[in-house]
Protein backbone atom coordinates (compact mmCIF):
# COMPACT_ATOMS: atom_id res chain seq x y z
CA UNK A 1 0.00 0.00 0.00
CA UNK A 2 1.31 3.29 -0.96
CA UNK A 3 2.10 5.36 2.18
CA UNK A 4 0.68 8.86 2.13
CA UNK A 5 1.83 11.93 3.65
CA UNK A 6 0.88 12.68 7.32
CA UNK A 7 3.09 16.06 7.92
CA UNK A 8 4.20 18.54 5.42
CA UNK A 9 8.12 17.65 5.18
CA UNK A 10 6.55 13.94 4.03
CA UNK A 11 4.44 15.50 1.61
CA UNK A 12 7.37 18.04 0.16
CA UNK A 13 9.73 14.97 -0.26
CA UNK A 14 6.59 13.47 -2.36
CA UNK A 15 6.41 15.79 -4.28
CA UNK A 16 10.32 16.39 -5.31
CA UNK A 17 10.00 12.44 -5.24
CA UNK A 18 7.64 12.55 -7.71
CA UNK A 19 8.96 15.63 -10.22
CA UNK A 20 6.87 18.27 -8.97
CA UNK A 21 9.00 21.74 -10.35
CA UNK A 22 9.71 24.24 -7.94
CA UNK A 23 6.80 26.38 -8.42
CA UNK A 24 5.12 23.77 -8.11
CA UNK A 25 6.35 23.18 -4.33
CA UNK A 26 6.03 27.11 -3.84
CA UNK A 27 2.06 27.07 -4.60
CA UNK A 28 1.27 24.23 -2.28
CA UNK A 29 3.83 25.70 0.19
CA UNK A 30 1.53 28.48 0.25
CA UNK A 31 -1.14 26.59 0.37
CA UNK A 32 0.15 24.82 3.77
CA UNK A 33 1.04 28.27 5.17
CA UNK A 34 -3.01 29.13 4.87
CA UNK A 35 -3.99 25.79 6.49
CA UNK A 36 -1.64 26.38 9.09
CA UNK A 37 -4.03 29.64 9.82
CA UNK A 38 -7.21 28.11 8.93
CA UNK A 39 -6.61 24.79 10.77
CA UNK A 40 -4.63 25.74 13.84
CA UNK A 41 -6.18 23.76 16.88
CA UNK A 42 -9.03 22.04 15.01
CA UNK A 43 -9.20 18.52 15.92
CA UNK A 44 -11.04 15.31 14.54
CA UNK A 45 -12.95 13.21 16.69
CA UNK A 46 -10.10 10.62 16.74
CA UNK A 47 -7.35 13.56 18.06
CA UNK A 48 -5.60 13.64 14.79
CA UNK A 49 -4.92 16.94 13.96
CA UNK A 50 -7.47 18.75 11.54
CA UNK A 51 -4.01 19.73 9.36
CA UNK A 52 -2.58 16.02 9.33
CA UNK A 53 -6.12 14.99 7.57
CA UNK A 54 -5.70 17.85 4.67
CA UNK A 55 -1.78 16.89 4.33
CA UNK A 56 -3.07 13.35 3.73
CA UNK A 57 -5.80 14.17 1.18
CA UNK A 58 -3.04 16.46 -0.87
CA UNK A 59 -1.10 13.47 -1.17
CA UNK A 60 -3.56 11.33 -1.97
CA UNK A 61 -3.75 13.40 -4.91
CA UNK A 62 -0.15 14.01 -5.48
CA UNK A 63 0.20 10.25 -5.90
CA UNK A 64 -2.17 10.45 -8.42
CA UNK A 65 0.16 13.00 -10.38
CA UNK A 66 -2.70 15.94 -10.44
CA UNK A 67 -1.69 19.30 -11.04
CA UNK A 68 0.13 21.30 -8.23
CA UNK A 69 -3.50 23.76 -7.83
CA UNK A 70 -5.28 20.07 -7.47
CA UNK A 71 -2.90 19.25 -4.61
CA UNK A 72 -2.81 22.68 -3.26
CA UNK A 73 -6.56 22.77 -3.31
CA UNK A 74 -6.58 19.02 -1.30
CA UNK A 75 -4.90 21.13 1.40
CA UNK A 76 -7.67 23.04 1.36
CA UNK A 77 -10.54 21.34 0.28
CA UNK A 78 -12.24 22.07 3.99
CA UNK A 79 -11.81 25.95 4.06
CA UNK A 80 -14.91 27.24 3.90
CA UNK A 81 -16.83 24.43 5.91
CA UNK A 82 -13.82 24.06 8.98
CA UNK A 83 -11.87 26.57 8.18
CA UNK A 84 -11.13 29.58 10.70
CA UNK A 85 -11.23 32.96 8.87
CA UNK A 86 -11.32 35.02 11.81
CA UNK A 87 -15.14 36.22 11.18
CA UNK A 88 -16.96 34.31 13.24
CA UNK A 89 -19.24 32.62 10.21
CA UNK A 90 -19.34 29.25 8.45
CA UNK A 91 -19.57 28.45 4.67
CA UNK A 92 -18.81 30.77 1.78
CA UNK A 93 -18.40 34.39 1.06
CA UNK A 94 -17.01 36.58 -1.19
CA UNK A 95 -14.46 37.52 1.53
CA UNK A 96 -13.25 34.33 1.75
CA UNK A 97 -13.06 33.83 -1.71
CA UNK A 98 -11.27 36.60 -1.99
CA UNK A 99 -8.53 35.55 0.50
CA UNK A 100 -7.77 32.36 -1.23
CA UNK A 101 -7.87 34.00 -4.55
CA UNK A 102 -5.36 35.98 -3.45
CA UNK A 103 -3.16 34.25 -1.46
CA UNK A 104 -3.01 31.23 -3.96
CA UNK A 105 -4.96 31.73 -7.46
CA UNK A 106 -8.77 31.77 -8.64
CA UNK A 107 -7.80 28.71 -10.02
CA UNK A 108 -7.35 26.62 -7.06
CA UNK A 109 -10.10 28.58 -5.32
CA UNK A 110 -12.35 27.09 -8.19
CA UNK A 111 -11.69 23.75 -6.56
CA UNK A 112 -12.48 24.39 -3.19
CA UNK B 1 14.43 1.48 7.86
CA UNK B 2 11.37 1.53 10.60
CA UNK B 3 8.63 3.52 9.55
CA UNK B 4 7.60 6.06 12.70
CA UNK B 5 3.91 7.22 14.01
CA UNK B 6 3.29 10.86 12.56
CA UNK B 7 0.00 11.04 14.10
CA UNK B 8 -1.81 9.36 17.36
CA UNK B 9 -3.92 6.90 14.81
CA UNK B 10 -0.81 5.81 13.58
CA UNK B 11 0.70 5.82 17.44
CA UNK B 12 -1.86 3.75 18.83
CA UNK B 13 -1.74 1.31 15.95
CA UNK B 14 1.89 1.00 16.56
CA UNK B 15 1.24 0.40 20.12
CA UNK B 16 -0.92 -2.54 19.71
CA UNK B 17 1.31 -4.43 17.25
CA UNK B 18 3.91 -4.06 19.35
CA UNK B 19 2.23 -5.64 22.10
CA UNK B 20 1.68 -2.90 24.64
CA UNK B 21 -1.56 -4.32 26.93
CA UNK B 22 -4.60 -2.32 26.78
CA UNK B 23 -4.07 -0.01 29.84
CA UNK B 24 -0.47 0.66 28.64
CA UNK B 25 -2.84 2.30 25.47
CA UNK B 26 -4.79 3.66 28.00
CA UNK B 27 -2.12 5.31 29.72
CA UNK B 28 -0.39 6.75 26.43
CA UNK B 29 -4.02 8.49 25.87
CA UNK B 30 -3.71 10.04 28.74
CA UNK B 31 -0.48 11.80 27.76
CA UNK B 32 -1.73 12.81 24.16
CA UNK B 33 -4.99 14.41 25.36
CA UNK B 34 -2.70 16.19 28.09
CA UNK B 35 -0.44 16.63 24.81
CA UNK B 36 -3.24 18.25 22.71
CA UNK B 37 -3.95 21.28 25.17
CA UNK B 38 -0.62 21.58 25.93
CA UNK B 39 1.04 22.33 22.33
CA UNK B 40 -2.06 22.89 20.36
CA UNK B 41 -1.44 25.26 17.77
CA UNK B 42 2.12 25.09 18.07
CA UNK B 43 4.44 24.45 15.03
CA UNK B 44 8.16 24.05 14.25
CA UNK B 45 9.81 26.13 12.25
CA UNK B 46 9.92 23.61 9.25
CA UNK B 47 5.75 23.92 9.91
CA UNK B 48 5.40 20.62 11.30
CA UNK B 49 3.00 20.75 13.68
CA UNK B 50 4.61 20.22 17.08
CA UNK B 51 2.15 17.14 18.36
CA UNK B 52 3.30 15.74 15.31
CA UNK B 53 6.57 15.80 16.38
CA UNK B 54 5.97 14.57 19.81
CA UNK B 55 4.16 11.58 18.39
CA UNK B 56 6.70 10.62 16.44
CA UNK B 57 9.14 10.47 19.42
CA UNK B 58 6.86 8.37 21.72
CA UNK B 59 7.11 6.44 18.12
CA UNK B 60 10.58 5.92 18.24
CA UNK B 61 10.75 4.85 22.18
CA UNK B 62 8.00 2.68 21.46
CA UNK B 63 9.71 0.61 18.56
CA UNK B 64 12.58 -0.06 21.23
CA UNK B 65 9.97 -1.40 23.31
CA UNK B 66 10.95 0.72 26.14
CA UNK B 67 8.35 0.60 29.35
CA UNK B 68 4.54 2.95 28.34
CA UNK B 69 5.73 5.21 31.21
CA UNK B 70 8.69 6.56 28.95
CA UNK B 71 5.94 6.30 25.67
CA UNK B 72 4.07 8.83 27.52
CA UNK B 73 6.48 10.99 28.74
CA UNK B 74 8.17 11.18 24.66
CA UNK B 75 4.33 12.44 23.92
CA UNK B 76 4.61 15.13 26.29
CA UNK B 77 8.68 15.67 26.94
CA UNK B 78 8.91 19.62 25.82
CA UNK B 79 6.11 20.19 28.45
CA UNK B 80 8.45 22.42 30.25
CA UNK B 81 9.94 24.08 27.29
CA UNK B 82 6.87 24.71 25.02
CA UNK B 83 3.92 23.85 27.39
CA UNK B 84 1.15 25.99 27.49
CA UNK B 85 0.05 25.69 30.89
CA UNK B 86 -2.30 28.67 30.71
CA UNK B 87 -0.02 31.05 32.73
CA UNK B 88 2.64 33.69 32.21
CA UNK B 89 5.55 31.74 33.23
CA UNK B 90 6.79 28.36 31.14
CA UNK B 91 9.19 26.24 32.74
CA UNK B 92 9.37 23.93 35.81
CA UNK B 93 7.56 25.40 38.76
CA UNK B 94 5.29 24.25 41.57
CA UNK B 95 2.44 24.91 39.88
CA UNK B 96 3.40 23.31 36.41
CA UNK B 97 4.78 20.42 37.70
CA UNK B 98 1.79 19.45 39.86
CA UNK B 99 -0.37 19.56 36.51
CA UNK B 100 1.58 16.99 34.92
CA UNK B 101 1.77 14.65 37.58
CA UNK B 102 -2.26 15.06 37.85
CA UNK B 103 -2.28 14.30 34.11
CA UNK B 104 -0.39 11.41 33.94
CA UNK B 105 1.05 10.82 37.17
CA UNK B 106 4.36 10.94 39.23
CA UNK B 107 6.34 8.03 37.30
CA UNK B 108 6.06 10.08 33.49
CA UNK B 109 6.65 13.44 35.28
CA UNK B 110 9.76 12.56 36.46
CA UNK B 111 11.20 11.36 33.29
CA UNK B 112 9.96 14.64 31.63
CA UNK B 113 11.25 16.92 34.75
CA UNK B 114 14.72 15.42 34.21
CA UNK B 115 14.93 15.78 30.30
CA UNK B 116 14.44 19.60 30.80
CA UNK B 117 16.86 19.47 33.52
CA UNK B 118 19.49 17.95 30.94
CA UNK B 119 22.48 19.92 29.75
CA UNK B 120 22.18 18.52 26.15
CA UNK B 121 24.32 20.49 23.90
CA UNK B 122 27.16 19.60 21.74
CA UNK B 123 29.97 20.28 24.01
CA UNK B 124 28.58 18.40 27.20
CA UNK B 125 27.59 15.13 25.08
CA UNK B 126 30.98 13.79 25.12
CA UNK B 127 31.03 13.93 29.25
CA UNK B 128 27.54 12.21 28.90
CA UNK B 129 28.88 9.77 26.79
CA UNK B 130 32.14 8.87 29.04
CA UNK B 131 29.29 9.17 32.37
CA UNK B 132 26.86 6.95 31.19
CA UNK B 133 28.18 3.69 33.23
CA UNK B 134 27.64 6.18 36.51
CA UNK B 135 23.54 7.22 34.92
CA UNK B 136 20.83 5.68 37.19
CA UNK B 137 18.44 3.68 35.12
CA UNK B 138 16.00 6.58 35.05
CA UNK B 139 18.68 9.30 33.95
CA UNK B 140 19.37 6.48 31.11
CA UNK B 141 16.16 6.41 29.61
CA UNK B 142 15.91 10.18 29.89
CA UNK B 143 18.77 10.77 27.65
CA UNK B 144 16.80 7.74 25.76
CA UNK B 145 14.37 10.28 25.10
CA UNK B 146 16.38 13.29 24.56
CA UNK B 147 18.21 10.67 21.68
CA UNK B 148 14.82 10.12 20.51
CA UNK B 149 13.91 14.03 20.17
CA UNK B 150 16.76 14.59 18.38
CA UNK B 151 15.82 12.15 15.85
CA UNK B 152 12.77 12.66 15.22
CA UNK B 153 13.58 16.16 14.25
CA UNK B 154 15.84 14.91 11.33
CA UNK B 155 12.91 12.07 10.18
CA UNK B 156 11.81 12.37 6.36
CA UNK B 157 15.27 15.16 6.67
CA UNK B 158 13.61 17.49 8.40
CA UNK B 159 16.26 19.05 9.87
CA UNK B 160 17.04 20.65 6.25
CA UNK B 161 13.64 22.89 6.62
CA UNK B 162 14.72 24.68 9.04
CA UNK B 163 18.05 26.70 9.72
CA UNK B 164 20.77 25.78 11.88
CA UNK B 165 19.97 21.90 11.97
CA UNK B 166 22.19 20.75 9.20
CA UNK B 167 25.28 22.66 11.80
CA UNK B 168 24.22 21.12 14.86
CA UNK B 169 24.14 17.73 13.89
CA UNK B 170 27.39 17.89 12.40
CA UNK B 171 28.49 18.66 15.55
CA UNK B 172 25.96 16.57 17.68
CA UNK B 173 25.63 13.58 15.59
CA UNK B 174 28.62 11.18 16.11
CA UNK B 175 28.14 11.87 19.56
CA UNK B 176 24.28 10.84 19.64
CA UNK B 177 25.29 7.86 17.82
CA UNK B 178 27.58 6.77 19.71
CA UNK B 179 25.67 7.25 22.99
CA UNK B 180 22.62 5.03 21.56
CA UNK B 181 25.35 2.25 20.98
CA UNK B 182 26.50 2.40 24.83
CA UNK B 183 23.17 2.63 26.20
CA UNK B 184 22.15 -0.79 23.94
CA UNK B 185 20.30 0.06 20.80
CA UNK B 186 22.46 -0.93 18.13
CA UNK B 187 19.77 -0.72 15.53
CA UNK B 188 18.85 2.95 16.57
CA UNK B 189 22.36 4.10 16.25
CA UNK B 190 22.72 2.34 13.50
CA UNK B 191 19.55 4.04 11.64
CA UNK B 192 20.96 7.66 12.96
CA UNK B 193 24.31 7.21 11.62
CA UNK B 194 22.78 6.41 7.91
CA UNK B 195 20.33 9.02 8.64
CA UNK B 196 23.03 12.05 9.44
CA UNK B 197 24.79 10.60 7.04
CA UNK B 198 22.32 11.46 4.50
CA UNK B 199 21.25 14.80 5.58
CA UNK B 200 24.72 16.31 5.51
CA UNK B 201 24.51 15.94 1.56
CA UNK B 202 21.37 16.85 0.75
CA UNK B 203 19.26 19.94 -0.14
CA UNK B 204 16.00 21.41 0.11
CA UNK B 205 14.87 23.65 -2.53
CA UNK B 206 14.12 27.06 -0.63
CA UNK B 207 10.29 26.96 -2.23
CA UNK B 208 9.31 23.96 0.31
CA UNK B 209 10.50 25.94 3.39
CA UNK B 210 7.60 27.67 5.41
CA UNK B 211 8.43 31.16 5.35
CA UNK B 212 9.06 32.04 9.08
CA UNK B 213 11.99 33.89 10.77
CA UNK B 214 11.04 31.77 14.19
CA UNK B 215 14.04 29.85 15.93
CA UNK B 216 11.97 27.55 17.60
CA UNK B 217 8.49 26.25 17.80
CA UNK B 218 6.13 29.00 17.52
CA UNK B 219 2.20 29.61 18.10
CA UNK B 220 -0.54 30.04 15.00
CA UNK B 221 -3.25 31.49 16.91
CA UNK B 222 -6.72 30.88 15.32
CA UNK B 223 -8.24 34.25 14.31
CA UNK B 224 -11.22 33.92 16.19
CA UNK B 225 -9.61 33.84 19.08
CA UNK B 226 -7.63 36.12 21.41
CA UNK B 227 -4.90 35.54 23.20
CA UNK B 228 -5.16 37.57 26.85
CA UNK B 229 -3.28 40.85 26.41
CA UNK B 230 -0.99 39.96 29.43
CA UNK B 231 -0.35 36.63 28.40
CA UNK B 232 1.08 38.50 25.36
CA UNK B 233 2.68 41.13 26.37
CA UNK B 234 4.38 41.30 29.02
CA UNK B 235 7.26 38.58 28.30
CA UNK B 236 7.83 40.56 25.12
CA UNK B 237 8.34 43.73 28.09
CA UNK B 238 10.16 41.11 30.66
CA UNK B 239 12.34 40.05 27.50
CA UNK B 240 13.01 44.15 26.96
CA UNK B 241 13.62 44.76 30.66
CA UNK B 242 16.63 41.74 30.96
CA UNK B 243 17.92 42.86 27.93
CA UNK B 244 18.37 46.47 28.95
CA UNK B 245 19.53 45.28 32.30
CA UNK B 246 22.10 43.02 30.93
CA UNK B 247 23.41 45.58 28.48
CA UNK B 248 23.66 47.86 31.70
CA UNK B 249 25.98 45.21 33.99
CA UNK B 250 28.01 44.89 31.01
CA UNK B 251 28.54 48.81 30.45
CA UNK B 252 29.52 48.79 34.32
CA UNK B 253 31.90 45.73 33.96
CA UNK B 254 33.84 47.62 31.37
CA UNK B 255 33.69 50.85 33.20
CA UNK B 256 34.59 48.86 36.24
CA UNK B 257 37.81 46.82 34.52
CA UNK B 258 38.94 50.46 32.96
CA UNK B 259 39.01 52.17 36.05
CA UNK B 260 41.27 49.33 37.71
CA UNK B 261 43.27 49.61 34.72
CA UNK B 262 44.07 53.39 35.04
CA UNK B 263 44.19 53.14 38.39
CA UNK B 264 46.87 50.17 38.11
CA UNK B 265 49.34 51.94 35.34
CA UNK B 266 48.95 55.59 36.95
CA UNK B 267 50.10 54.38 40.50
Amino acid sequence: MYSYAQTNIQLFNQLRREGYSNTDLSLVRDAYELAMVLYSCRFLPSGRPFIAHVVRTASILAALHLSAQVVAAGLLHNAYGTGDFGDGSGGISTAKRALISRVLSPEVEEYR
Amino acid sequence: MHSYAQSNVQLFNQLRSEGYSKQDRERVREAYVFAMHLFTGLFLPSGKMFIDHLVGTASILASLHVPVELVAAGLIHAAYLHGNFGGLRKGISETTRNQVKLAVGEEVEKYVVRYELLPWEPETLPVLRETIDKLSPVDRNVLLMRLANDYEHNLDCGSLYRDNWREYIQRAGPAMVSIAEKLGFPSLSAEMASMFGDIVLMEVPLEARIRTSEPAAYLVVPKSYHQRFWVVYLPKAQRLYSTILNRVKWRYRKASELCRYLLRTTY
